[in-house]
């Protein structure tokens, strides 16, 4: 080998501390939702105290002995009413952020959103199925509507994928272009099987508006058995999902098994998807707004983005429905609504932003 | 290390690569060089993995690239791509970090060692200082630097560069490529990589590979390889080959056709 021309090159010391996990973060963003939950439980048409809430929450824990210093009626409103529907909230939000950061991590798309690329539509596709025509609705006695959501959320990621792949160098709004033909194609097949079918459309139609207001404590149980398997890959995935941040070719460089990461990624997030809409219907922007405050707050490490974005679109959405049943009281606003109106302008915003590197 | 052996490759039908025999052994670097659209680029990914050669094989340590799994095909070649996008809101660190994602289980998270590769790389490549600095606030040659840093902490003994000084102005150029020739010295490892000045390839490689439409044109040491003969029938252009007043090595220089027909107009061809 030739000789460097060079001197040699100073050897640095490199200060780096131990790189340690931000629990303390993730120890905040768990205390701003569970402030979040006590507020949204206590208003209502009957108001009760936050420190109520917490004592009633309190005694309901092992070896925690408080006496009951309020309204017996507090009880039931708080248990069988506002928390079932705080829960489901919660547990909805946190599913849509998920796969809002893992979309965006999977596309290398700040402005990917389960909505705003199709995924929420395709699941929507998926349940008026099912709800909508003759097909069954129960199999084995199990509701086959999550998996025909997960079947419709998958199909409309992998079509807007596919367009944004084919497309190699277009810019990063192309996938957003994808998104909304997606969306409207699978809306005006939704529409028409709902206009074939049986003439009482009530329930779709409310379901589709999407919200909270007939939720039951089995409603968040079974998401969150959705929920569960789809943030274990994603997380077993998040350092993966930090690599393939490059590119795909520089990834599998790197070591990467590119493909199989693709497929459980976009299947985790479709899951996650498929579970909040089957039990919310279509709620927009939760999955843009959560991952984005987390990242410009906390950094773009997956490993922390997720659970970060997870806790705070649990919080947004829980405050987003306590916005939706308080505002027009005694009548409700669609939570989808709400959210909307947030997330829109942020939506605006984010475009305008990243116009010089789109 | 490297052998490549007949290898053929087209996309779309079109042959780029049209029978290319190579090889790198341990503690060479070897340049490749040959005009745009010569293949130099499709040969670096066949060797990397990412594509598969129509015919021919590429073999590494004995073993066929296209049947090697992707993390195993990391730990022995590491690539330093021609212009990667480098994510923002990550730190250099962290990319070089990123380096490591061969030598860790799906489960398992960066620890001691990888942060000790990390920093290694990262002072070889001088970027040590700038450790918590977000990607998107670098410069040039700082940001080539980083990316050099994270293929080093991949630790695989075959480096391959894509035009690694491309972006880069003059002072850059022999500083990145003295840093690179050094510490695959230091650690024992080979290089091939694609360069676009003749001279600067002919200071930094032991062996040059020449190619031209698909084909190698020409093999050897630089002294045999860069001669004003295989210049003007592989990039059509009149050079004129000297020696380095201060290092063992050719320099080509540029010759314009004005100047040697003396003026305006008067073509020498």
């Amino acid at each position: 080998m030739r000789p460097a021309l060079s001197e040699e090159s100073p050897t640095r010391a490199v200060r780096v501390g131990r790189r340690s996990y931000p629990w303390g973060r993730l120890a905040a963003a768990l205390a701003a939702l569970a402030a979040a939950a006590v507020l949204a439980a206590g208003v209502g048409s009957v108001a009760i105290p936050p420190l109520d809430t917490v004592k009633m929450l309190a005694g309901r824990l092992p070896f925690m002995d408080i006496s009951p210093s309020w309204d017996a009626t507090f009880e039931t409103i708080l248990w069988e009413l506002r928390l079932p529907r705080v829960a489901l909230a919660g547990i909805v939000g946190a599913a849509l952020a998920m796969s809002g950061a893992t979309y965006q991590g999977l596309f290398r798309n700040p402005l990917a959103d389960p909505y705003l690329i199709g995924a929420a539509s395709g699941a929507g596709l998926g349940a008026v199925i099912v709800l909508a025509t003759p097909a069954p609705e129960y199999v084995w006695g199990v509701s086959i509507l999550p998996a025909a959501a997960f079947a419709g959320a998958v199909g409309a990621t992998t079509a807007a994928y596919a367009v944004t792949r084919s497309s190699g160098g277009l810019p990063l709004s192309t996938l957003i272009l994808a998104g909304v033909a997606i969306a409207s194609l699978t809306s005006a097949v939704t529409t028409l099987i709902m206009i074939r079918s049986d003439p009482d459309l009530r329930p779709v139609l409310s379901w589709l508006m999407g919200g909270f207001a007939s939720a039951d404590w089995n409603d968040s149980v079974i998401v969150g058995l959705y929920l569960a398997p789809a943030a274990a890959v994603v997380m077993v995935y998040s350092r993966v999902l930090n690599v393939l941040q490059l590119d795909e070719e520089h990834a599998r460089q790197l070591g990467v098994n590119v493909e199989r990461a693709k497929l459980l990624l976009i299947a985790a997030a479709s899951l996650a998807t498929a579970a909040a809409v089957s039990f919310s219907g279509l709620i927009g922007f939760v999955g843009l707004i959560a991952p984005h405050a987390a990242r410009m707050l906390w950094g773009a490490d997956y490993r922390s983005l997720i659970p970060l974005a997870a806790v705070g679109g649990s919080a947004f959405l829980i405050l987003a429905d306590l916005a939706a049943r308080t505002a027009v009281s005694p009548a409700e606003l669609p939570v989808g609504i709400v959210t909307a109106l947030c997330g829109a302008p942020f939506f605006l915003y984010l475009l305008r932003r990243r116009r010089s590197v789109v | 290390m490297l052998r490549v052996e007949g290898v053929r490759f087209g996309y779309r039908g079109r042959a780029v690569l049209d029978g290319v025999d190579a090889r790198v052994d341990e503690g060479e670097v070897v340049g490749l060089v040959g005009p745009n659209g010569a293949g130099k680029t499709t040969l670096l990914r066949l060797v990397s993995g990412v594509l598969r050669p129509d015919a021919g094989r590429v073999l590494l340590g004995g073993s066929d690239v296209s049947r090697v799994s992707p993390g195993d095909l990391a730990r022995m070649v590491a690539v330093v791509p021609q212009a990667p996008r480098l994510p923002p809101g990550f730190s250099v660190l962290d990319l070089a970090l990123m380096g490591r994602n061969a030598h860790l289980k799906l489960l398992r998270w960066e620890g001691r060692r990888d942060v000790e590769a990390a920093e290694r790389a990262m002072s070889l490549t001088n970027v040590g200082h700038l450790s918590d600095r977000p990607l998107e606030t670098l410069s040039g040659g700082e940001r080539q630097r980083a990316v050099v840093a994270m293929a080093l902490a991949q630790e695989a003994p075959l480096l391959l560069l894509d035009e690694p000084t491309s972006s880069l102005d003059l002072s850059h150029q022999t500083r990145v490529l003295d840093m690179i020739v050094d510490a695959q010295e230091r650690r024992g490892g080979a290089a091939l990589a694609a360069m676009h000045d003749l001279t600067l390839a002919a200071q930094y490689c032991d062996r040059i590979l020449m190619l031209s439409e698909g084909r190698v044109h020409a093999g050897g040491t630089p002294e045999e390889t860069l001669t004003e003969e295989n210049i003007r029938a592989v990039y059509g252009a009149r050079v004129l080959v000297a020696a380095h007043p201060h290092a063992a090595a050719p320099v080509v220089l540029p010759v314009s056709e004005r100047r040697r027909a003396g003026g305006y107009g008067a073509g020498s061809r």
